[in-house]
This record gives C-alpha cells, sequence and structure tokens, in this order.
C-alpha cells in the first residue's frame, strides 16, 4: 500500500484535497435555506462529480505520464514550469523558501510590520544573497523609510498589534 | 453635440487642466506602481482635497490617475509575475516569461502601446455609444448576465487544452470560494465556520497575490546567490521595446478585437476588467493556429489582455457616468466623488452635462497618451531589474506583497489568506492544474449567483427562449464541444 502511494501523481494529493473542500461545502449548504444553497448546489454538486472523476483518473495515473523528456502536465495553460529541475530538488527549495516566508509572518505577528520589515530584510540578505553587510542595512532602512511614508504616513494604515508588545502590556 | 464637442475641446486644451491631468498621470504612475495599491488608493487619499477644486478639473485629475494605474500595475507582472492589481493578472502568464527570457524590454514596450492603444479605442467606441448605449445595454437582462459569466468561466476554464477537468474543476472552485460569506439575496452566512473576517468574503487581493505571485517568486529563486530574472537570456536587438512596438503593429488585428472585447465588458455592469482580460487572453489562444507558446512568454499573450484592460476601462467610465452605476470598486470611489463635487451621475450626464462626459471622454484620450509616453521613456530602465540578482529582489517583493494582502481589509485573515492560497497556487503549478480559472471564478461569482437568482426567480424557465441567452448558449456549448474535441485529438495523436 505505502509503495502504491508512493507511486501515486503528487497530482492525487490536490484532486484529495479540492475532493474534500468541495465534499464539506456542499454538504455544509445541506444546512441552508433553498434560495442560499441553490447556487452553492448548482456549482457543487457537478464540481464535486468532476473532481471525484480526476481523484480517479490521478489514481490510475492517467496524468501520471513521467517518461524521460515527457512533459508531465502537457497542454496546460499556465505558466510553464521548469521541468528540468529535479523534483527532489524544487521539493526542497520551495520548503526553504516557505520557511523564510513563514518566518516573516511569524516576525509580524511577534513583532509587528514596522520591525520586522528591516529585519527579514536584513537577515535574508546576508543569509542567501551573501551580500555585506553595510549595503544591506541601506536596502532595509530603504524599504522601511518607503514602507513607513507610504503605508503610515499616507495611508494611515491601521497596523496589527505585535505579540510582544500586548505581552508586555504597551 | 457639436456645441458640447467644441466646448469640452475649448475646456480640456487649457494649460490648468493639462497640469492636472498630467499631475494625476504622474502621481498614479508613482503610487500605483506598487503591487496591490493603485489608482483606488490613490484616489481614496485624494478624495478629501478633490471636494474642494472645481468638477471639470477635479475629474481630469481623477482620470489621470485612474488611467494610469491600468498601465502601471502591468510593470510588476511583467517583471516579476506579481500582478500589480487583479487586471494584470492575465499579463503575468506570457509577460514574466517574456521576462525571463530576456524580453523585459520587448514585452513592457508592447503591453504600454497596447494599453494605450487600447485606452484610445475604448475611449472613442465609448464616445461613439454614447446616444445608442441605453438601449443596447437593455436588451441585456438577468438572464443575458448570468450567461455571459458562465460563457467566461467556461472559455477560461477549457481553454487549459490538456486539462480540461481540472480547468473546470478549478472554475468551480473559484466559484465556490466567492460564495464564502453573506449571500446576497438571503443574507445567510454561508461557509464562514463562525469566522467574523469570512462574513465579508475573503478579498480577491491575497488571492490574487497567493496564487499568481508568491509561487513565481519561490520559483524565481530556485537557482541560488547569485541567478538573475532573465537568467539565461541572450539580450539582443529583438528584445527591444521598439520590437515591441512593432509586436503590437503586426498583431493589430488582435489588438483590435481585444479592445472592443474590453469595451463591451467594460460597460457591462459588475462584470469588469478582471474578466475582460481573461476573455481577450482566452480569444487571442483561441484564435491561434500556433498556440504552444502560450504561457511561455508569446507576446501576443501581452497585447490582448493589456488592450482589453484598458479598454474596458472606458467602457466602465460609460457605465458610470450614463447609468450611475459603478461597475468597479474605484468606480465607486469616482461615484463618491462626482457626487461630492455636486455632479449626478446618470442620464443627466449624457444630456445636460454632455460638455463635462466629453471632458472625460479627451481627458481618457489624452491620460492614455501621457500614460503610455511616460512608461515608455523609462522602459529601458525598469527592465534592467531584471538583471538583478533575484535574492537582493526576493525580501523586498515579499515584503510588498505582504503589506498589498494587508491593506485589502487590514486584518490578521488577509495575511492567513495569503499564506494559504500560495500553498495552493504554489502545488496547483507544479501539478499541472490550471489558476486561472480559478481567479476568474472569484471574480465572476457575485454577478454569476445574482443573475442566476433573480433568472430562476423572475423568468422560470422561459429565459431560456431569449434570443441572446440563445446565442450565449450556443457558444458556451460549442466552446465545452471544440475543447473535447481538441482534447481527444491530442490525445489520439500523442498515442499514435
Amino acid at each position: 500500500m505505502s509503495e502504491a502511494l508512493r507511486k501515486l501523481d503528487p497530482s492525487f494529493w490536490l484532486s484529495l484535497f479540492f475532493v474534500v473542500v468541495i465534499a464539506v461545502w456542499v454538504v455544509a449548504a445541506a444546512g441552508l435555506d433553498w434560495d442560499t444553497r441553490l447556487f452553492p448546489w448548482a456549482i457543487g454538486l457537478p464540481a464535486l462529480a468532476l473532481a471525484l472523476r480526476q481523484l480517479v483518473a490521478d489514481w490510475k495515473g492517467a496524468s501520471h505520464k513521467t517518461e524521460q523528456g515527457e512533459e508531465r502536465y502537457p497542454g496546460v495553460l499556465d505558466i510553464a514550469v521548469d521541468r528540468s529541475i529535479p523534483p527532489e530538488e524544487m521539493f526542497r527549495h520551495t520548503v526553504k523558501t516557505a520557511y523564510w516566508i513563514l518566518t516573516f509572518a511569524c516576525g509580524i505577528w511577534f513583532l509587528g510590520f514596522l520591525i520586522s520589515i528591516p529585519l527579514f530584510i536584513f537577515f535574508y540578505l546576508i543569509s542567501e544573497a551573501k551580500a555585506r553587510k553595510f549595503p544591506d542595512l541601506i536596502v532595509a532602512g530603504i524599504t522601511l523609510l518607503f514602507v513607513w511614508a507610504l503605508f503610515d504616513q499616507l495611508m494611515h494604515l491601521t497596523w496589527p498589534e505585535a505579540a510582544l508588545f500586548t505581552l508586555f502590556g504597551f | 453635440m457639436l456645441d458640447a464637442i467644441v466646448t469640452a475641446t475649448g475646456e480640456i486644451f487649457t494649460i490648468s487642466r493639462m497640469a492636472w491631468l498630467f499631475g494625476g498621470v504622474l502621481l498614479g504612475s508613482v503610487i500605483g506602481f506598487v503591487p496591490g495599491i493603485g489608482g483606488r488608493t490613490t484616489l481614496a487619499i485624494l478624495l478629501p482635497f478633490i471636494v474642494k477644486m472645481d468638477p471639470a478639473s477635479a475629474l481630469v485629475l481623477i482620470v489621470g490617475i485612474h488611467a494610469i494605474g491600468n498601465t502601471a500595475d502591468t510593470i510588476p507582472a511583467i517583471l516579476f509575475g506579481i500582478p500589480g492589481s487583479t487586471s494584470a493578472t492575465a499579463t503575468v502568464m506570457d509577460g514574466f516569461p517574456m521576462a525571463k527570457k530576456g524580453e523585459a524590454e520587448r514585452a513592457l514596450g508592447a503591453s504600454f502601446l497596447s494599453s494605450g492603444i487600447g485606452g484610445l479605442i475604448g475611449a472613442f467606441t465609448v464616445l461613439a455609444t454614447i446616444p445608442m448605449i441605453r438601449p443596447v445595454i437593455l436588451t441585456f437582462g438577468n438572464p443575458e448576465f448570468f450567461m455571459t459569466a458562465i460563457l467566461a468561466i467556461v472559455m477560461i476554464a477549457l481553454l487549459t487544452g490538456g486539462a480540461p477537468v481540472k480547468g473546470l474543476i478549478a472554475g468551480c472552485v473559484g466559484l465556490m470560494i466567492g460564495m464564502i460569506g453573506v449571500a446576497p439575496q438571503t443574507g445567510v452566512q454561508r461557509w464562514t465556520f463562525d469566522q467574523l473576517y469570512l462574513s465579508d468574503g475573503i478579498p480577491l487581493i491575497p488571492i490574487a497575490l497567493g496564487v499568481f505571485a508568491i509561487p513565481e517568486l519561490v520559483d524565481m529563486t530556485l537557482g541560488g546567490g547569485g541567478t538573475k530574472i532573465a537568467a539565461n537570456a541572450q539580450i539582443t536587438g529583438t528584445s527591444t521595446k521598439w520590437r515591441g512596438v512593432k509586436d503590437v503593429f503586426e498583431h493589430w488585428w488582435l489588438l483590435v478585437r481585444s479592445s472592443f472585447i474590453g469595451s463591451w465588458i467594460g460597460i457591462l455592469p459588475g462584470i469588469g476588467s478582471g474578466s475582460a482580460i481573461w476573455l481577450a487572453y482566452g480569444h487571442a489562444v483561441q484564435s491561434s493556429k500556433d498556440k504552444d507558446n502560450f504561457g511561455k512568454g508569446d507576446v501576443r499573450g501581452v497585447i490582448a489582455p493589456e488592450a482589453a484592460n484598458n479598454a474596458s476601462d472606458a467602457g466602465d467610465w460609460c457605465l458610470t457616468l450614463a447609468f450611475g452605476i459603478p461597475g468597479s470598486a474605484t468606480m465607486s470611489l469616482v461615484l463618491a466623488a462626482m457626487l461630492l463635487l455636486g455632479l449626478s451621475p446618470g442620464p443627466k450626464m449624457v444630456t445636460e452635462r454632455l460638455d463635462l462626459t466629453l471632458i472625460i471622454v479627451w481627458s481618457l484620450v489624452l491620460a492614455n497618451l501621457m500614460a503610455t509616453g511616460l512608461c515608455f521613456l523609462f522602459t529601458k530602465q525598469l527592465a534592467g531589474i531584471t538583471k538583478l540578482p533575484v535574492h537582493h529582489l526576493f525580501p523586498v517583493l515579499i515584503v510588498l506583497i505582504f503589506l498589498a494582502a494587508y491593506q485589502s481589509t487590514t486584518d490578521w485573515g488577509d495575511l492567513v489568506a495569503l499564506l494559504g492560497f500560495s500553498a495552493i497556487g504554489i502545488s496547483m503549478k507544479r501539478f499541472g492544474w490550471p489558476r486561472p480559472p480559478l481567479i476568474v471564478g472569484i471574480v465572476l461569482q457575485r454577478l454569476a449567483e445574482t443573475y442566476f437568482f433573480l433568472t430562476t426567480k423572475l423568468y422560470g424557465f422561459s429565459w431560456l427562449t431569449r434570443p441572446v441567452v440563445i446565442v450565449l448558449f450556443v457558444l458556451t456549448v460549442w466552446t465545452i464541444v471544440h475543447a473535447v474535441m481538441r482534447h481527444s485529438r491530442d490525445k489520439a495523436r500523442a498515442k499514435a
């Protein structure tokens, strides 16, 4: 079974995700009155049928054509993916980038936007771009100044409260 | 009419009005370049100042700010794959791959010129249709609007070629995401799971940025430390902005068709440029004999949506002025500004205040020319950004994306939505699921559901016999049959 799961087209998991999401929505809509659930069902029921069909196709490996040199998902109208990079490397890189993005999100939550922005830029440039510290500080400073001027002073954006300051009652 | 034209022409070609117009274009270009901000925010910031101006100057300034928005939002779309607004999402599809091939300047040149010409065609279409706009729009009732929305979704979903089922599912999921929040007809909360943030629905900006921008940024940094956006590109004479200009003239007929699609969609209430661009893009793909290059950096994939985008803007203006119905969120602000200036948008704007309407049309024409010229001046410098190491750009772009998402409703939910949709966007891109239908589904959901509800309540089944509905229905069926046949043919060819 685990071998069969390993061999599955990765698209299967996305199909499964969509099946679950659509199914939850369709079932949740059942509790609504007729006028409110009419459109969700008119869209959701055919969508569920199509998603199930796609799930079965992915399970059977219908879209799993990965022989050497063959494009995995031909003819899809979207920005082309560089399939020359091994999937393992792509996955590793995605996880690493996601780590940076999530770190920034956590920084916003903990320190707020205006503190986490220069910190994120500075540490990213130091560790990923391997740049020198002084130019990094300048880039971080200029970005902060731009953000402060446009979003804070001009647009009067309400910044989210930072957890650190809330914790200490500031 | 002739008197009004003479008056409007005299009013617009004064030093002060031209200065206001240029000021608007300049201001709009500075702020409009930042993803997610655009003309709407600039307009909101300036609203308190605008109300103190004389109506004609204020309208000229508003047009200036607004017109450049649809031209400038293309810049981040082409250079980084980050749509500056939802009306630039289609340009990402081929504009960004062109930048990666070292053709950023060509893409920008083509996009600016098609935006400019599209805006002009849109403005002249509005001018020509002002006398007959009312009867034309009245031929479109609820059933026709509903069928237009369905046709748009089906067309984009089935353009996926190799994966029509995935395209349809993505379109349906987009429609369902759009349904989150309060149901427009009954006021009942739908799929909000007791979250206050969800009761208004998920805003489009975090979704569009998550689905399109983050996946491109993740892929952009794949090559390590010194990688540039145009990493492996040979910059040659064929990559310049003048090549882009030549492209526009080579594909002039596509430009004209796309502009008319944009103008028409702009005139229809509620559909807006978010759909016009995809319809134009879809039309460019469908009407091309060689479709293989789309998504890999085909200049036609830049020309069509850009022309439609600016042309729909003119249609949008027409709707707001002649009917008092704002076709988009930005137009709601324009409407508010007009009311604050003591003007009443509606039929009187095309009868008693025709001079003001014509000043707006003139401003649209001139603002599009100014915006195109201004953007053209800096094309080379802008394209130069693609030669900077991506790791230096990445953190700054991530910051801008987070800010653009957050300013949608200034709620934590915006950031959560951005992260969630980023994961979905990355997965969809990697596993061969087309992303455009998802966005089009979300954009058109409210329109489709509202008109579906009204159609079923008011017409029963009789709406199916209306002539325009039949035409749209036949077009929808033809799109499905054509896609299925093409898919089967491709499969048979692959087997052989």
